[in-house]
């Protein structure tokens, strides 16, 4: 069996938006929130860069969530059910309440058997588990700090040197009974499915920066090949934590941005002056993938078609791509194959675009080895920075959105590019039939979807 | 007048609380309403409302002590003797 497989609703929680038409209106006007990153960070560790693109905190009343779900529940689970729960409403189908303790939908005149969970993280739950780590290794021996602290006179050096030391310790009030179930990388997908009482094909995708673009990768395949109808698929990352230590995690493998003095103009893929990816603090996206037929039969509206996707692996090293960049090359081929398209069909590729010197060196030579120098280009990370396992999907949500504006967002920051291609410098409105989506990851792993406009 | 004032809110929040998380639809529950029986908390639930309670009041609650409270007026009596130890101990 081999379906064709549309695009019927977007759902996205970012750092410039949290709904698919705020944030794609904020992505037109170029708006990029770089902002320092939190001050008691400092306090932990130096660092080369110093800025971050941060979400507005969840809003429960915004989100629908209960206090319960607020407690029990990693963010990246949280923002992820509320990106869903967005291309659920805007394809039309819109959840009904079944169970008020559980806040759990179901998906009206839908077989929930013949639904889909494709999700992607790279870190899962991270954050869950060490807010609770910092409550295992702390809360003791910081008790006893404390006592310590309060029997010496206020004059004495332990108790002027231990003040500002008990001040940075910091963790959370107790040891969360959740845990387990909040840090767990199939949370993200297992959220969604019991949200809206999902019972088909439920997985978690873990390929770091291509999490979001394998996941929807999978998904196309399980609805053209029949195995579900409906497929709600994308990525969801929360890349914090109280001591930075995440963040600090990419800063020391020297991949965030460094030119921090002129914050504006520091996160520049695809520039001569590129110095890394700006770090996010995270973010949401979700794609519904539906069989066509049964999106014309209820008159779904279909924002684009996915046609092709391919992956490939580098096998060359576990943080940097491969010089040649020869699977990803292959990849691309893989990828136009399985679309039965050739490379003259693809108008614009939303590219991987990290700003990083070796990824963007090498994603403009293979771009120009399969298509030429003629395909429009653009990095939706110029805007809002990198948010690893989400990346894939809100750029793929940005692709369909591209499709089917026939306009894409500007390369933010590109003043000078590192080859002659040919990079949106500003938003551009030009007729687009078709594009390329993809993403690279540490690991070594390549992945990219075509869509089509849809006709 | 003060513990019985006291003991007065610590039982509307008691079951205000009990009533957000548990869903409970038509107003607060009664105080002698059984958290399995009456209002049908699973041991999952029970987790989720002593959390809550936690958030609410302040401090833990014991493994212990919750497995000692069957209805809403325990949870109310432990938390209120647990307070009322709290104030004398301050004074």
């Amino acid at each position: 069996m081999s379906r064709r497989v549309v695009v019927t609703g977007l759902g996205v929680v970012s750092s410039i938006g949290s709904d698919a038409a705020e944030f794609w209106s904020n992505c037109l006007a170029g708006k990029s929130p770089v902002a320092p990153i939190p001050e008691h960070w400092h306090a932990y560790a130096d660092y080369h860069s110093c800025i971050w693109a941060a979400l507005d905190p969840i809003d429960p009343a915004r989100f629908g969530l209960t206090r319960v779900e607020m407690s029990q529940n990693d963010p990246a689970s949280l923002i992820a059910g509320y990106a869903a729960r967005q291309a659920l409403s805007n394809a039309g189908l819109e959840p009904v309440l079944v169970n008020k303790r559980a806040n759990s939908y179901e998906l009206a005149g839908v077989d929930p058997h013949r639904v889909g969970v494709y999700m992607g993280t790279g870190i899962g739950g991270a954050n869950s588990f060490l807010d609770n780590y910092s409550v295992q290794m702390l809360s003791v021996q910081k008790g006893k700090l404390a006592e310590l602290y309060a029997s010496q006179h206020e004059d004495s050096e332990v108790h002027r040197s231990l003040g500002p030391i008990l001040e940075c310790l910091h963790h959370g009030r107790r040891f969360n009974p959740f845990t387990v179930s909040m840090l767990m990388p199939n949370a993200i997908s297992a959220h969604i499915g019991l949200k809206f009482s999902i019972k088909g094909p439920n997985v978690t995708h873990c390929v770091a920066c291509a999490s979001g673009t394998v996941s929807i990768g999978h998904a196309f395949h399980a609805v053209r090949d029949g195995i579900v109808d409906f497929a709600i698929s994308g990525g969801s990352e929360y890349l914090d934590d109280h001591y930075g230590g995440i963040f600090h995690g990419f800063d020391i493998a020297k991949a965030l941005v460094r030119n921090c003095g002129d914050p504006d103009r520091a996160n520049r893929p695809f520039d001569v002056d590129r110095s890394g990816f700006l770090f996010s603090q995270g973010g949401a996206g979700i794609l519904l993938l539906e069989d066509l037929d049964t999106a014309l039969g209820r008159g779904a509206p279909i924002l684009a078609e996915v046609v092709g996707y391919s992956e490939t692996f580098d096998a060359h090293s576990v943080m940097s791509i491969a010089p040649d960049g020869l699977q990803i090359e292959r990849m691309m081929r893989l990828a136009l194959h399985d679309a039965a398209m050739s490379h003259t069909d693809i108008d614009y590729i939303n590219a991987h675009g990290t700003g990083t010197q070796a990824n963007d060196l090498v994603e403009s030579e293979v771009i120009e080895r399969v298509f030429g120098r003629d395909v429009l280009v653009n990095s939706t990370k110029s805007l809002i920075g990198h948010t690893i396992g989400a990346s894939g999907a809100i750029e793929a949500l940005v692709t369909v959105m591209s499709l089917d504006a026939q306009t894409t967002h500007a390369c933010k920051n590109l003043e000078e590019p590192l080859m002659d291609l040919n990079f949106a410098r500003e938003t551009v409105s030009r007729p687009m039939q078709a594009a390329l989506t993809q993403s690279f990851a540490f690991g070594g792993h390549n992945a990219g979807l075509v869509l089509k406009r849809f006709a | 007048m003060e513990s019985s004032e006291n003991q007065a809110s610590v039982e509307a929040r008691v079951l205000s609380v009990a009533q957000e998380v548990l869903a409970i639809d038509g107003g607060p529950p009664a105080l002698d309403s059984s958290l399995i029986e009456d209002l049908g908390a699973d041991s999952l639930d029970l987790l989720s409302l002593f959390m809550a309670l936690e958030d609410e009041f302040g401090g833990t609650i014991s493994e212990e002590e919750t497995e000692g409270m069957t209805t809403l007026r325990d949870v109310v009596e432990c938390i209120s003797g647990r307070m009322g130890e709290k104030a004398a101990a301050s004074q």
